[in-house]
């Protein structure tokens, strides 16, 4: 849910783009099933999180776009700021017990 | 910001126009045909350019087919989408299966309940069974059934799963050699395995939390109990000289008796009273399941009358609920929905 909403804030996306860039962003590690993928879209529209942009055929099948919504932006906004919080916290008590020799490069 | 995507650039040396993969659309077709016919009208089309567009251009001479984790999303949307997607038609499916998950929970805490009352009457010398053995290992199975019927009550679904599963899972290993697969094998693997994957299905991510007041909990417990308390002293006769009456009795004495006779009364009130077509649903699969339980002990047999005529009545009683409860079930569901992919459009 908090990678597709991601794939979705710099530009509207089909249901394969939006499986490509899920997998770009977690660097390979996610990769989406189709059933999977939809599962997840009717979730987040039935939420008002995204919405259908626009159709379009393509090589004579169909593509839905998709766009985040505003509440769809807040609510990741939400999200990613909680994530980042749990990751502070475990950052700095790691480096209380001396656990972390090289502090992650910058994004603290 | 709303330039239209670059056509993906993966297989270029594969980028013709017309020939599209055939045989491996025709496939995820069929798969898809899994999901309700009012979600295929609005996603197949999607679904499928999706599908084909991250397979690539694929020749048919390969007997190219989809991937099993593929079929396997599309099933589970098809399961999500069924109980409890859009509409108020695929809500009260979901909600059957619920029920059906909590009552069936519900019948293997009685039967847990009693054994473990035996056990413990067993353990500490005050009762001897003669034909009523229980293992150390069914109280296992016993205690899980309990915990997780609690659970699924009391709105811990998420618990509730693997605790029903371990508990399916010491049931159906005991279940193997004792009934050493006879046809008695399957309603009872049935009446395991039957509520666990309810609980399973009906509970998703997106299903509603209910918490059910702990009356409900206690009712079948009371119920096991009280019957017990109350049949005691028939348990104190030696067995040897019991009229046979006795034995008529002890059939009927049984937990699943018990649960017959709730089921089929619940039955009746839902029918007069006019209750929502889930629970009339969930009431009929619940009959359906005592009466292939039941079954097997309600086959004639000479001699044995006592045997058999009390579980033939309890069936006879089960099969005269089941049909109105399912037929007025169906007929007051609400109409199918089609769903929609997203608000805009």
């Amino acid at each position: 849910m908090f990678l597709a909403l991601t794939a979705l804030v710099d530009e509207p996306r089909h249901g394969y783009g939006i499986v490509q860039e899920v997998e770009r962003l977690s660097g390979g590690r996610v990769q989406l099933k189709i059933g999977s993928l939809y599962g997840v879209l009717d979730r987040l529209a039935g939420d008002g999180l995204v919405e259908l942009d626009r159709e379009e055929v393509w090589r004579g099948r169909l593509r839905r776009y998709y766009r985040l919504t505003d509440d769809g932006a807040r609510v990741l906004e939400e999200e990613a700021a909680r994530l980042a919080a749990n990751a502070a916290a475990a950052r700095s008590r790691l480096r209380a017990r001396g656990l972390s020799p090289r502090p992650a490069g910058g994004t603290t | 910001m709303t330039a239209p995507e670059p056509p993906p650039t993966e297989h270029p040396e594969e980028c013709v126009n017309d020939p599209e993969p055939v045989l491996l659309e025709r496939r995820y077709r069929a798969a898809l045909r899994l999901l309700p016919a009012s979600y295929r009208a609005e996603r197949e089309e999607e679904m499928v350019a999706a599908f084909l567009e991250m397979s690539g251009d694929v020749s048919d001479e390969g007997g190219p087919r989809p991937r099993w984790g593929e079929i396997a999303s599309v099933a589970a949307l098809a399961v999500r989408v069924r109980l409890g997607g859009a509409g108020a038609r695929a809500a009260a499916w979901g909600e059957t299966v619920r029920l059906v998950a909590l009552l069936g929970l519900a019948f293997q805490a009685m039967m847990g309940l009693h054994s473990l009352v035996w056990l413990a009457a067993e353990a500490t010398g005050y009762l001897s069974a003669p034909g009523i053995s229980t293992t150390r290992f069914l109280a296992v199975a016993d205690v899980l059934w309990l915990v997780a019927f609690a659970a699924a009550m009391r709105g811990f679904t998420g618990p509730a799963k693997p605790v029903a599963v371990a508990a399916a899972a010491v049931s159906l290993v005991l279940l193997a050699p004792s009934v050493q697969l006879t046809w008695t094998a399957t309603p009872a693997a049935l009446m395991v395995s039957a509520p666990v994957l309810a609980l399973l299905a009906g509970f998703h991510d997106e299903a509603p939390v209910t918490v059910r007041p702990w009356r409900h909990i206690l009712l079948p417990v009371a119920a096991t109990l009280l019957v017990m308390a109350a049949t005691l002293p028939l348990s104190l006769l030696p067995w040897a000289i019991a009229p046979e009456p006795v034995y008529a009795m002890s059939v009927l004495i049984q937990p699943d008796a018990t649960a017959t006779v709730a089921c089929a009364v619940t039955g009746a009130v839902a029918l007069r009273r006019g209750w929502a077509p889930s629970a009339r649903l969930a009431l009929a699969v619940a009959a359906t399941l005592l009466l292939a339980w039941r079954l097997p002990s309600a086959v004639p047999e000479p001699g044995a009358a006592l045997l058999w005529v009390p579980a033939a009545i309890l069936c006879g009683v089960l099969a005269v609920v089941i049909v109105p409860l399912a037929v007025t079930g169906t007929r007051l569901l609400p109409p199918a929905r089609r769903a929609k992919p997203g608000p805009a459009s």
